[in-house]
């Protein structure tokens, strides 16, 4: 049987003695899976293409009623946590081991603020009796009830992948105290790196599409 | 291609410039909201090429993975326009 080949983070092939350590592997793996969240998020933007198509007007006056400075906050701080993110995998790799551990931990704390924020604006409109299935809302005009039914799906779904990513990076961080991340060792952080990247680029998408058609 | 912490910075940069036009175009041009929802998913795609580009690093992946995601975005496209086109006669 011919010997099966894997490759380093710099191309080099060396054989397969087990899938531990594939570095090419794990990387090719975790993307597939993002393409699949991707292909999952898609179905849900394709469906609010529908609707906005339908019901433009109502969609816009809807949006209009969402707190656009909370969600523009947590628009800035999913952007800053990419970037404290990203850095922390870059440190890791220059053996700057402390350094890296701080940002992971910076990066986690901003996701912890975004989900308060998240947590309040749902708050007020479920106080306000908005959310799906209430009485109030049922009695709303067909196209406002869409738009709300998709805003708390798509953002409870988004919020799900950030709560998933807090754990992520407190496994992260347990890892780093352990050893089990290292600079020569780095895949487990660059996937959830990838993760955290994701997750990101799914709110870059969500946040016009709810918050900015209505202004 | 090297990723470092000031390709890592300007990218930011970037992205809070984009950020910025995302809040702003609104006031700057009041459109319908067919035509901001355009203009604002326009900006976002800038926004998502340069994340997937420098911070996931795709810009030096190899032609593999490139050609993966690039076929998965096809199919998605392809059932976006399947749709699109039955909704738009319906």
């Amino acid at each position: 049987m011919e010997q099966e080949m894997a490759y380093d983070r710099q191309g080099n092939s060396y054989p397969v003695a087990d899938f531990k350590d594939d570095y090419s592997g794990d990387k090719l793996g975790f993307w597939v899976f993002l393409l699949t969240e991707g292909m999952m998020f898609g179905a849900l933007f394709l469906l609010y293409g529908i609707y906005f198509y339908r019901h433009t007007a109502i969609f816009a006056s809807s949006s209009a009623d969402l707190n656009i400075w909370l969600g523009g906050t947590n628009t800035v701080l999913l952007l800053a946590s990419t970037y404290t993110m990203g850095v922390a995998t870059l440190m890791m790799r220059q053996g700057k081991l402390k350094l890296s551990a701080t940002l992971v931990g910076l990066t986690l704390f901003i996701a912890i603020v975004f989900l308060g924020i998240k947590a309040s604006e749902w708050g007020v409109d479920i106080s306000h009796g908005i959310y799906p299935g209430s009485a109030l809302l049922d009695a709303k005009d067909k196209g406002e009830i869409l738009f709300f039914g998709l805003y708390f799906v798509m953002t409870g779904l988004h919020g799900l992948h950030v709560i998933i990513g807090i754990a992520l990076m407190s496994w992260v961080l347990l890892l780093m105290r352990s050893g089990g991340i290292r600079p020569e060792h780095t895949i487990v952080m660059k996937n959830v790196t990838l993760y955290w990247d994701f997750v990101h680029l799914i709110w870059i998408v969500l946040f016009p599409l709810l918050y900015m058609i209505g202004v | 291609m090297r990723y470092s912490l000031a390709l890592y910075t300007k990218v930011l940069a970037g992205l809070l410039f984009l950020t910025l036009l995302t809040f702003m175009q609104p006031t700057l041009y009041h459109l319908t909201p067919g035509n901001t929802a355009g203009v604002q998913l326009g900006i976002s795609a800038i926004k998502v090429g340069l994340v997937s580009a420098f911070y996931m690093h795709l810009r030096s992946e190899k032609a593999y993975l490139k050609g993966y995601i690039v076929m998965a975005l096809i199919i998605m496209l392809i059932f976006f326009v399947i749709v699109g086109i039955d909704v738009a006669h319906s």
